[in-house]
This record gives structure tokens, C-alpha cells and sequence, in this order.
């Protein structure tokens, strides 16, 4: 017979969550939920569940998850490599991938033939985290950062380059301190109009 | 919360103390986690491309060029159709000819053009590995969970078999239902067929109460890669690519072998190539070659396939310099001769103008051809004529 359990585990043991997610990551599976019926989901429960199984079964973001979204923070667990934004951006990308192949299945559930199922057919490479968090945000991103002050988008192209505060400063003739309340604005204006260009049909 | 926290955030200046706090927060503020979210995505988009208005400014360019290549061409043919044979020997020697001539691939090739090699298959299906599961259009794809439909002498019986990627010995994880992510006990195949397995559960208690069964993740890209290639040997690229576009995706997002990984990123490259998406075929084949150096150097002869596919790309957008450094990778990587790495750096030469190189490599693949025991004669005819065309003008 086969010991029962993840504890009886052999090498499967790792894939598996060491405690029970759903009641540890509850608040961050209904956040998730919301998120995946804003993409169009038809059963965001189930489709933030799978994001949460498949973000804890990753080795890179499964530490990420745990120190930032666990319920109690596990004692002397160091910190994560991945920084809190990194982890939310890969946590949309994962949960629209997780919607996009819950569609394919309903696709294929009502006999649609082989053929048709699968991403949506204008976008060639959609479902590839690079590609959903690089090329789409990046074709919003290029869109919307005309509509930034001046002063914003030249602080943001500095840094996109690679510059520090204090260069960025010298060039623009401000304070460091001026740059660095342009950068946070401008990344925060920058969110908002990527936010309502999402709503306003990104899925 | 207040703007200051949130401008740290929006600076990535907090520790990650600092971070966790502000993650629990918003874990009871859906706006604040949405808020949080945008600029995380704001941070994964902000590159110099697309600060410099990535999409508009290739798109401009790609029409300018467009609008140039279209002018070139009338200008062309206007000139040349009149005097043809007049023509032809003035545009033949010296560096006339290297700059007007463009590498192309296989059968889409035009007489006088360098033709170059690679292992991809045809969008018809030919040349693709052979698949020994029968090409039965009626084949359901793979699923990534099934049931356990029976229990018998304690032995059970789920609705998931080989074509769902499980085999003897398999370990699948038994669950309350489907929704459920608290994994309570495993079941493994002893005994399988196409679309049934038969097997021992953990408990009898178990089995009766957790019907869901979920296959494991490397089974499940495995079995994703077993009918992209049934789809292939039938010819329907189209659903193929999907198909393998989804075993990519659960590939990167699953704690699977390297070398899985690297297979289904490769396998999506050589179909993205047959499709002409060669800027996603590029960007696969560089993933996997990436994966072969971390794990499987080993593996001389795909290594050699997977850098002289990419060489391959690299040559047809016009990027030789990036071809040469990997048909040398290429050449390295391959512990014999190797046909087609041979005939692409000869095309390499002759794209250069070394005319006397581009014969002696030519040569060696035409050699290498000859003697392998997997040479094809397609491929040997295509050497061959690339030899004749190089030594034709001389």
C-alpha cells in the first residue's frame, strides 16, 4: 500500500503545499477570485485556487508568496528574492493564463471541434508569462506614457536606462529629492491610466 | 494608507518587512491591492522600448520599409525585365551580388538563392517525428484531473490513461473534489491503458470519500507534448501551436525537470518557425539553448539542432553576425559532422562573399551527408545545389 499524505511523500512531497493553502492563503484567494472575475472567469474560485497551486509549486515565487501573503509568517523565514511587485505582477500573469485555459476547457466542453479551442487567435503568443507581462504591458505602458507631464516622463526614461537619482538630478538641474518625488509620481500616475485603459477592455 | 508608503512602494525602496505589511494590508483593501497590482505591472512594462513608443515606432518602420522594399522592387524589375541577359553578368561578380543575396529556407526557396537547413518539419506533417499513437482524428486531448470511477478488490480505477501522460508507476494526487488544493492521499498506475488506469489508492477510506485525481505536472506537459505531436504528424499546425503554447505555459509555471521544459520550448520554436513567427520562434529557441547549458550539455547533438535552428532565424531576418557566433556554438556542441550546420555556414560564407569557403564547406556538408547513417536525401540535394550554384558563376 501507498503511505497517505504529502508527509508520506517521496520526491511529490515538494509539489505539494506543507499546510492546507486555502485556509492559510484565504484572504489572498479572494482577492485573487475578484481579480479572475474581472478577467472574465466563470469560476473565479476556482481559477484563484489554481494560481495559488501553481505560484506555490514554483520554485522562485513559491518563498515570495509565503513571506509576503501567508497568514503568520513562518519564524526565521528570510526574505524572498523576488520583490512584493514582481510577485504581484507574475500573480496576474499567472491567474490570466489559469482564465484563459478555464475558457478553453468550457471551449471544449460544448464540442467545439479541436481546432477551436485554445487562445484567443490575434494575439500569437498570449499565453507565455513573458509575453503577457512584457509585450502587452509594455505596448499599454507605451501608450499611455505620452500622457504624463514632462517632467515625469523624463525622470522615467532616465531610469528605464539605468540612471541613478543623483545623475537624473545633475542632468535636469533639480535635487535628488525631486526626482525621486517625480519617479513615485510618475509611476503612480502612470498606474492609474494603465488601470483604466485595463478596464476599459484588456483581457 | 498613506501616499508616502505608497510612493516607497511605487520607488521599490521598502524592505521587505516593510512590503510584507503593506501585502496584508491590502490582502483587506481590494482597492489597495488592485492599486498595488497596476504598479507592479506599471514596473514589469516600463522598459526603454516602450518608452520610446516601442509599437508605433516598429510600425512606422516596418511600413517605411515596406513602402521602400515595394519601390525597389518596381525600380527593379522596370530595369532588369527589358535587358535580362545583359544584366545578369554585371549583377554577378563582386560585392553587387552579396548585397542583393537573402538566404531562404527549403522549399520556399527561389532558384539562385542560398538555401539553408534546419530541423523543422513541414506544415504537412512530413518530416516530423514519427508518432507511434495512431493518428485518430476522434482523440480526445489530455486532461489534467479525472475521477476514480471504481474500486475493486482495492484496486482502483480513474478515467484518465496514456494519453493523459500517465504510466506504470505514475503518482497521481487524490483530492476531496476538484476545487479543492489539500492534497489527502496518492493513487499509482500499475496497470494502463489509453483512456483508463487501474492502480493502488492510499486507504480505502480514502478512495471513497476523494474521487479527484490530479496527474502530476511533468505527466501532464509530457502528455500535452505527446498530442502536439500526434496533431503534427497529422498536419494541423494550427491547433498543434496552441497546443504547445499551453504546454509551454504550464511548463514555466510548474516545478518540472530542465529538460522538459527545454523540450516544449523547442517544440514551440520549430512550429512558430513553420507558422513565420519568427521573432516568437527566436525567443523560444534562445530559451531553450539557455536550459542546455544550465543542464544538459551532455546532450551534444540537440544542442547542435536547437543553435543551428536559432543560427537559422538569426540568417533570415538579416542578423549574421549573431548566425555565425552560434553555427561556431553549433559546430562545438556537435562531436560529428554535421550536415546542416555545415551547409549554413557555407551559406554564411557565400552571404559574406568568401566564395572559396562557402565550396569548401559545401563540400564538408555534402560529405557529412554521404556518410551518415540518417542523412536525407533531401537535405544532400539541397547541398548539392548550393555546391552547383557556387561553382556555376566561377
Amino acid at each position: 500500500m501507498v503511505p497517505l499524505g504529502p508527509s508520506a511523500a517521496g520526491e511529490d512531497a515538494a509539489a505539494l503545499p506543507a499546510r492546507d493553502a486555502a485556509s492559510d492563503y484565504r484572504r489572498l484567494l479572494a482577492a485573487l477570485a475578484s481579480r479572475a472575475k474581472w478577467l472574465g472567469s466563470l469560476d473565479p474560485e476556482g481559477a484563484a485556487q489554481e494560481t495559488l497551486k501553481r505560484s506555490l509549486e514554483n520554485a522562485s515565487s513559491q518563498p515570495a508568496v509565503e513571506y509576503y501573503f501567508s497568514q503568520d509568517l513562518p519564524a526565521a523565514l528570510p526574505p524572498p528574492v523576488w520583490p512584493l511587485d514582481q510577485l504581484l505582477a507574475w500573480l496576474h500573469g499567472v491567474l490570466r493564463y489559469v482564465v484563459r485555459e478555464e475558457r478553453g476547457r468550457v471551449r471544449y466542453s460544448r464540442e467545439v471541434p479541436i481546432g477551436g479551442i485554445g487562445p484567443d487567435p490575434a494575439d500569437p503568443t498570449p499565453d507565455q508569462l513573458h509575453s503577457l507581462i512584457q509585450e502587452e504591458m509594455e505596448g499599454i505602458v507605451a501608450d499611455c506614457f505620452p500622457m504624463l507631464e514632462r517632467e515625469y516622463r523624463a525622470v522615467l526614461k532616465m531610469r528605464a536606462q539605468g540612471m541613478k537619482y543623483g545623475e537624473i538630478a545633475t542632468r535636469m538641474g533639480v535635487n535628488e529629492n525631486t526626482v525621486a518625488t517625480w519617479v513615485s509620481r510618475g509611476i503612480r500616475d502612470l498606474a492609474q491610466r494603465v488601470r483604466k485603459r485595463m478596464g476599459g477592455g484588456w483581457r | 494608507m498613506t501616499s508616502d508608503r505608497m510612493d516607497r512602494y511605487a520607488r521599490r525602496e521598502m524592505t521587505p518587512a516593510e512590503a510584507r505589511e503593506l501585502a496584508q494590508e491590502s490582502l483587506d483593501n481590494p482597492e489597495l491591492f488592485e492599486e498595488l497590482t497596476a504598479s507592479a505591472l506599471v514596473h514589469a512594462g516600463l522598459t526603454e522600448r516602450s518608452i520610446r513608443g516601442g509599437r508605433m515606432a516598429r510600425f512606422r518602420w516596418k511600413t517605411a520599409f515596406a513602402a521602400a522594399a515595394a519601390a525597389v522592387l518596381l525600380i527593379t524589375i522596370f530595369l532588369v525585365r527589358p535587358t535580362r541577359q545583359q544584366a545578369l553578368p554585371q549583377a554577378r561578380p563582386g560585392k553587387t551580388v552579396v548585397a542583393v543575396l537573402k538566404p531562404a529556407l527549403g522549399s520556399s526557396a527561389s532558384p539562385g538563392q542560398p538555401i539553408l537547413l534546419a530541423s523543422i518539419p513541414a506544415s504537412d506533417g512530413r518530416g516530423g517525428a514519427l508518432v507511434f499513437r495512431g493518428p485518430d482524428p476522434a482523440s480526445r486531448p489530455p486532461q489534467p484531473a479525472g475521477v476514480i470511477v471504481s474500486i475493486e478488490d482495492g484496486l482502483a480505477t480513474i478515467n484518465l490513461g496514456s494519453l493523459d501522460g500517465i504510466k506504470k508507476g505514475s503518482v497521481l494526487t487524490v483530492f476531496r473534489d476538484e476545487k479543492s488544493t489539500r492534497a489527502t492521499g496518492r493513487f499509482v498506475a500499475m496497470t494502463v491503458f489509453r483512456e483508463r488506469a487501474r492502480g493502488e489508492i492510499a486507504g480505502q477510506q480514502v478512495a471513497q470519500d476523494y474521487k479527484t485525481v490530479r496527474v502530476a505536472d511533468a505527466d501532464q506537459v509530457a502528455a500535452l507534448m505527446g498530442h502536439v505531436e500526434v496533431l503534427v504528424s497529422r498536419g494541423d499546425s494550427r491547433p498543434a501551436r496552441d497546443w504547445a503554447e499551453k504546454a509551454v505555459a504550464l511548463a514555466e509555471t510548474t516545478n518540472i525537470p530542465l529538460g522538459e521544459r527545454q523540450k516544449a520550448w523547442e517544440m514551440l520554436a520549430l512550429l512558430e518557425t513553420q507558422a513565420g513567427s519568427l521573432q516568437a520562434a527566436e525567443r523560444h529557441y534562445q530559451l531553450a539553448i539557455d536550459s542546455l547549458d544550465a543542464e544538459s550539455r551532455g546532450s551534444f547533438e540537440k544542442h547542435s539542432s536547437a543553435l543551428n535552428n536559432l543560427a537559422v532565424l538569426r540568417m533570415l531576418r538579416g542578423d549574421y553576425d549573431a548566425a555565425a557566433a552560434l553555427l561556431t556554438g553549433s559546430a562545438s556542441a556537435s562531436n560529428k559532422p554535421d550536415g546542416r550546420s555545415l551547409n549554413n555556414r557555407g551559406v554564411l560564407a557565400e552571404l559574406r562573399g568568401d566564395r572559396r569557403s562557402a565550396e569548401a564547406l559545401y563540400t564538408d556538408a555534402q560529405h557529412a551527408f554521404a556518410g551518415g547513417a540518417d542523412s536525407s536525401g533531401h537535405e544532400r540535394r539541397v547541398v548539392e545545389t548550393n555546391l552547383a550554384r557556387i561553382k556555376g558563376p566561377k
